[in-house]
């Protein structure tokens, strides 16, 4: 008797655009350590704000929509404290997230600096955004072949997800002359009557700064975003998405140091929302220590931190599949790692060289605020590793 | 959109013959199937294609399908059958059907069937679709809820150490043999699930006056539920509770408008609360013009200890009808795919022997047909000898003349048993039994004395065993837990501030601390810039050390140091942490109870520390981590997330449970029938020829007095033979090629020998395979 061959499971495997992809496209074996292997970060910094300000965004709209949340500019106490401890509480804490304190004061004494962006976030963009939402919190899913080159496939499909925001064009058209989103659409696409009678836009929530135009990122978010777009096109009750919307909310509210890189970008000419006036003589002239003690960051006008936080993406057929291609492309990747590692190849020669040879290293601050740095390959190759340190 | 012959055609064109599922792809989307599906007989293929019949041709909404199974990989495997079959028809469809076709195939979204475990869809529709303002649930997993059953319903007044409550659950587990604080909380946990499955008046079962350990098990449960509630949390019992709540209150009434086509799979392992659910479903499906089809098969019932009620299934035509007034039509799928001739007859054979079963199995059950191509013939082995370590040293010659060699000649035949020149590796062979663990109280056990031949032979065979050990014995582990405590609790004064910890827990801890000094001794490598004696003293003595600081003031030591950030420091000396496959895995699993730590206590999961923290505070914060991390990990709370295993390499030979195995096939498949029976000993009875009722049958006895299903009909002893046998019947039928039983000698004996079910003993004590002579002894 010869034995047949075990045959696997056939499992099509499920990436996530913002869980899987774009972590990847930041790092590979960071992504593989902390979404594929479910090790959390020690200091969670960016998960946990990322996290918290979708959860603000998302639990206001709905009170909004309850009618519970009609005033703007709400206050911090009573209005916001109460949605952001909800979050905190309701949506963080059990996943095992808690806040770091420098960014967050649990018993509501300090407005730190993510209650504070909670609070702009809300005001700037509630009452602009929130009456032009058709759909929130909407679940996409969607299959794609999936064909690497040398490589033979677990499954002949992956499968893609994400959750947006959707609004329409009925509400957008019935939206006020001066509305902020309406009017940045106008300025990216034009005439909007022109993208015909019946459409759709996508907004995503970013709890992080605007990247500069040299930035990966850029081109990683437009990508998500047509993404979205296709996987919206397939829902039956969609209208083709003309654009897609990203809001940067710490623009709202920059910390100390993002106003050290937005000095940078400004010199380098490297950012693509450029200050004027006053904000440049602000920004030109701040030093972020003084006398050895630090400065507050100054006030940028409001006017300019609205300019910056929100971006618009346009979104055609063309776009469309060459996102889906660069897409497919880290998937086949990923799937590379995979493949690595059931051939027994050791986790980080699997990931941490490949990703090295085909992207380069990452970027000095993800591996700065990285757990596994100090024994990490990329950067034992780049002769960059830093030793460990205590605690 | 298409016609029933075109669809038909279009499964021909996939190699898939609709005949064998009659009317799963043929009967109109109002139709209710009761489908009996024997293993190997393609339950999960008849799912998928009954829902893209009624997408297809139906032009049922693919988000009206609401799909359910038990496990997370038999989802996934559901999900991905149907995507796949659904692409594949639409990509045919599309090549050749008419402009008005086409437009209709590219806007159905097939992604939008539901599909998941009963508890996965739970906790998905129940954010879905929560009112305004209120929260959706969090939902914690097993080890969890052991944990915090342990910490908030046992540790909480003492409760563990109430001797009536001990003095119960001895009465109740039949021993107090190992009755750790860890098996406590188990067993306190189950009452509460069944509480819960059987829909159980708590109070009038704490009031009945049967065992004074009772009331005090109530109230740990309501504690540990007040705990949850107060956090907000749920843990499966209760969200499927939340679940049943929502539907009968109407607060799911959106969801029950939608839903118009309901396939449950695995329902033989279903209980009275998850019956009422689907029941509930059901009514919205047929209110839509649709209907419910569920699919199992008795023999398969392996959950019954976790609350499971086979009767369920086999009752369901009528319980279903009296519920929802239908009358579902029964559909056998008896056509088995995956076997050989003599595995099928074999099988067939093993579940009729006991007379008394036959009275709890569907009635006119057919037996299984197989349809596979088999090459020839090929008999069911056996392997037995005197003792344990021969029967280990045999099967390891057996196992690498197959994988590694050019076969293994079956004795007194011409047969060779091989692995496939294409591809055939030590993957293609498996190892069942009823419990995987290396280790037993007398010393190892088959597992791994397998495990330690094979990766002694000259080209060494890797084994696959996650759930072999506790977490805590693997020597990296206690390692790593060891210079953990070492850093964080130099003077070993944690344990002197709780006077509550279990001894268990602290020898645990001696022997982790034993460890650690022995590979810090061994001065591992990188020895450069930081050795780790060094680490470890600066830590101990909360110095920092930062390479910016140095030749520079110092810095001070940080307020709070998180937990997992010292793990991932330390993990500089573990390559296998970093780099390997299982060692990945087991420290997601430390670190997963480090982030529950974080959740339960006050600190985050923090080593306080710093000029601005009182040694108080400090204190209390140390005593959190021994409470929320330490202890559950000395005490077994936690196992290994398996799903991260899922790319081990293909060459290694696997060892599971039989629970494990199902749903699963393998090539050639060996079942430990009775590796450490040298004797009849009441101690292993349960697990051959339970002499008693055993601790699931009667918790479930004691519970169902004060349930609605009231107390079973069949006997306690009965109904754990009955488990005996769908355990094996399970084992028996996932070999593809060859079935290789094993086990000692004195199961074979002809007279005197051990009882054992699985070798054909019968509950009246008749053997039937008396001597073993149906099996080719190798």
């Amino acid at each position: 008797m010869t034995l047949s061959v075990k045959q696997p499971p056939y499992k099509i495997p499920t990436y996530s655009l913002t869980g899987d992809l774009l972590s990847y496209l930041t790092c590979g074996l960071q992504y593989r350590y902390h979404n594929r292997g479910a090790l959390p970060p020690s200091t969670p910094v960016q998960l946990w704000f990322g996290e918290f300000i979708h959860g603000v965004m998302e639990e206001a709209y709905l009170r909004w929509k309850a009618g519970k949340l009609n005033k703007f500019p709400c206050d911090w106490k009573p209005d916001v404290w109460d949605i952001e401890t909800t979050v905190d509480r309701h949506r963080l804490s059990p996943k095992g997230l808690t806040p770091p304190s420098n960014l967050f004061d649990r018993n509501g004494v300090d407005q730190r600096i993510a209650s504070r962006r909670a609070v702009s976030s809300l005001n700037v963009w509630g009452p602009e955004l929130f009456p032009l939402i058709d759909e929130a919190e909407v679940r996409l899913r969607g299959i794609r072949a999936l064909r690497p080159p040398n490589l033979q496939p677990r499954a002949d499909y992956y499968e893609v997800q994400g959750v947006v925001d959707v609004l329409g064009s009925l509400t957008l058209s019935r939206a006020s002359a001066s509305n902020l989103i309406v009017n940045a659409l106008k300025q990216e696409l034009g005439d909007l009557s022109k993208l015909g009678p019946s459409f759709e836009v996508i907004v995503d929530y970013k709890g992080m700064r605007r990247p500069a135009n040299n930035d990966p990122k850029w081109n990683q978010y437009a990508w998500q975003l047509r993404t979205y777009a296709w996987l919206r096109r397939m829902q039956p009750q969609s209208l083709p998405t003309a654009a897609g919307v990203l809001l940067f909310l710490n623009e709202l509210e920059p910390s100390a140091e993002d106003i050290s890189h937005l000095q940078e970008e400004v010199r380098a000419g490297t950012t693509d929302v450029l200050p004027v006036g006053a904000d440049l003589a602000a920004l030109s002239t701040w030093s972020k220590k003084s006398k050895g003690k630090s400065v507050p960051p100054p006030t940028l006008s409001q006017d300019y931190r609205v300019k910056r936080s929100i971006r618009v993406i346009s979104v055609d057929e063309d776009s469309v599949q060459a996102s889906l291609k660069n897409f497919d492309h880290t998937v086949w990747e990923i799937e590379g790692g995979v493949a690595q590692e059931v051939r027994g190849i050791p986790i980080q020669q699997a990931w941490g060289m490949p990703y090295l040879h085909k992207h380069g290293p990452p970027p000095i601050a993800t591996c700065t605020a990285c757990d596994f740095k100090s024994y990490c390959p990329i950067l034992a190759h780049t002769g960059k590793q830093p030793p460990v340190s205590v605690p | 959109m298409i016609t029933q012959p075109d669809f038909e055609a279009e499964l021909r064109h996939l190699s898939i013959d609709p005949a064998p599922l009659g009317p799963l792809v043929v009967d109109l989307a109002d139709a209710d199937h009761f489908v009996v599906a024997g293993p190997g007989t393609g339950k999960t293929t008849a799912l998928a294609l009954r829902a893209l019949k009624l997408i297809l041709v139906d032009e049922v909404d693919p988000a009206s399908i609401l799909a359910t199974t038990f496990t997370r990989r038999a989802a996934a495997e559901v999900r991905s059958r149907i995507l796949q079959r659904a692409d594949q028809i639409r990509q045919s469809l599309l090549a050749k059907g008419s402009l008005a076709l086409k437009g209709r195939l590219s806007r159905i979204d097939f992604n939008r069937i539901r599909t998941g475990t009963l508890d996965s869809l739970s906790q998905e529709i129940l954010t879905d679709y929560r009112p305004l303002g209120s929260y959706p649930p969090v939902v914690i997993d097993q080890y969890l809820g052991d944990a915090l059953m342990l910490r908030a319903g046992l540790f909480d007044h003492g409760r563990f150490r109430r001797q009536e409550l001990v003095d119960y659950a001895v009465r109740v587990l039949g021993t107090s043999r190992g009755l750790s604080p860890k098996k406590l909380s188990a067993f306190v946990r189950e009452i509460h699930e069944r509480a819960l499955y059987d829909r159980t008046d708590l109070n009038a079962f704490a009031g009945a006056g049967i065992h004074a350990g009772i009331p005090i098990a109530v109230d740990a449960i309501e504690a540990y539920r007040a705990y949850l509630a107060a956090s907000g949390q749920v843990d499966f019992a209760l969200l499927e509770q939340r679940f049943l709540d929502d539907l009968r209150s109407g607060r799911l009434k959106k969801l029950q408008e939608e839903v118009q086509v309901v396939l449950v799979d695995e329902y033989q392992d279903t209980n009275f609360l998850q019956e009422l659910i689907y029941f509930e479903l059901a009514k919205g499906a047929k209110a839509k013009g649709g209907g419910i089809t569920v699919v199992g098969d008795d023999d398969q019932a392996l959950y019954r200890f976790r609350g499971a009620t086979t009767s369920l299934f086999s009752a369901y035509p009528g319980r279903v009808h009296d519920a929802v007034g239908i009358q579902p039509q029964q559909v056998n799928l008896v056509e088995n795919r995956r076997s050989t001739d003599d595995i099928v007859t074999w099988t067939n054979d093993f579940v009729r022997l006991d007379g008394e079963y036959h009275g709890v199995r569907v009635p006119n059950k057919p037996a299984l047909i197989r349809r596979r191509q088999a090459a020839g013939r090929f008999p069911v082995l056996g392997m037995f000898r005197p003792t344990m370590q021969e029967l280990a040293e045999d099967l390891t010659q057996l196992i690498d003349s197959v994988v590694n060699g050019s076969g293994f000649p079956i004795p007194r035949s011409k047969l060779v048993l091989q692995r496939s020149p294409q591809g055939g590796s030590a993957a293609d062979v498996v190892m069942l039994s009823s419990s995987p663990l290396e280790e037993g109280e007398s010393g190892p056990l088959l597992p791994l004395e397998l495990r330690r031949r094979l990766g002694g032979l000259p080209h060494p065979i890797k084994v696959y065993n996650p759930r072999g050990r506790d977490i805590a014995s693997v020597p990296e582990v206690g390692q790593l837990l060891g210079l953990i405590l070492a850093c964080v609790d130099p003077t070993q004064n944690g344990p002197n501030l709780i006077p509550n910890l279990p001894r268990e827990a602290l020898n645990v801890f001696t022997v982790w601390r034993q460890e650690a000094h022995h590979f810090q001794a061994s001065n591992p490598a990188p020895q450069a810039p930081l050795p780790i004696a060094q680490f470890v003293a600066a830590w101990a003595a909360r110095t920092p050390i930062r390479p910016r600081s140095r030749g520079r003031a110092p810095a001070t030591w940080p307020r709070d140091a998180p937990l997992l950030q010292l793990v991932y420091n330390l993990l500089t000396w573990f390559p296998y942490f970093q780099s390997d496959l299982e060692g990945l895995a087991y420290l997601e699993a430390m670190n997963r109870t480090i982030t529950t730590a974080s959740n339960l206590g006050k600190f985050d999961a923090c080593i306080l520390g710093g000029p601005s923290v009182p040694p108080q505070v400090a204190d209390k914060a140390l005593v959190e981590l021994y409470w929320n991390v330490f202890v559950p990990l000395a005490l077994d709370f936690i196992e290994v997330d398996e799903d991260l295993l899922e790319t081990l390499p293909r060459d290694r030979l696997g060892i599971y449970s039989i629970h494990q195995a199902k749903g699963l096939e393998f090539p050639l498949v060996i079942v430990d029938v009775g590796s450490s029976f040298k004797q009849r000993h009441w101690a292993h009875a349960f697990k051959r020829f339970p002499r008693d009722e055993g601790p699931s049958s009667r918790i479930e006895d004691q519970l169902r007095r004060f349930s609605p299903l009231g107390v079973p009909a069949r006997q306690g002893r009965d109904r754990c033979f009955d488990d005996l046998i769908r355990q094996y019947f399970v084992a028996y039928s996932r070999p593809q090629d060859v079935l290789l039983l094993v086990g000692l000698d004195a199961l074979r004996a002809p007279q005197n020998s051990v009882e054992h079910v699985a070798l054909g003993w019968d509950r009246t004590g008749t053997w039937h395979w008396r001597g073993l002579g149906n099996l080719t002894m190798v």
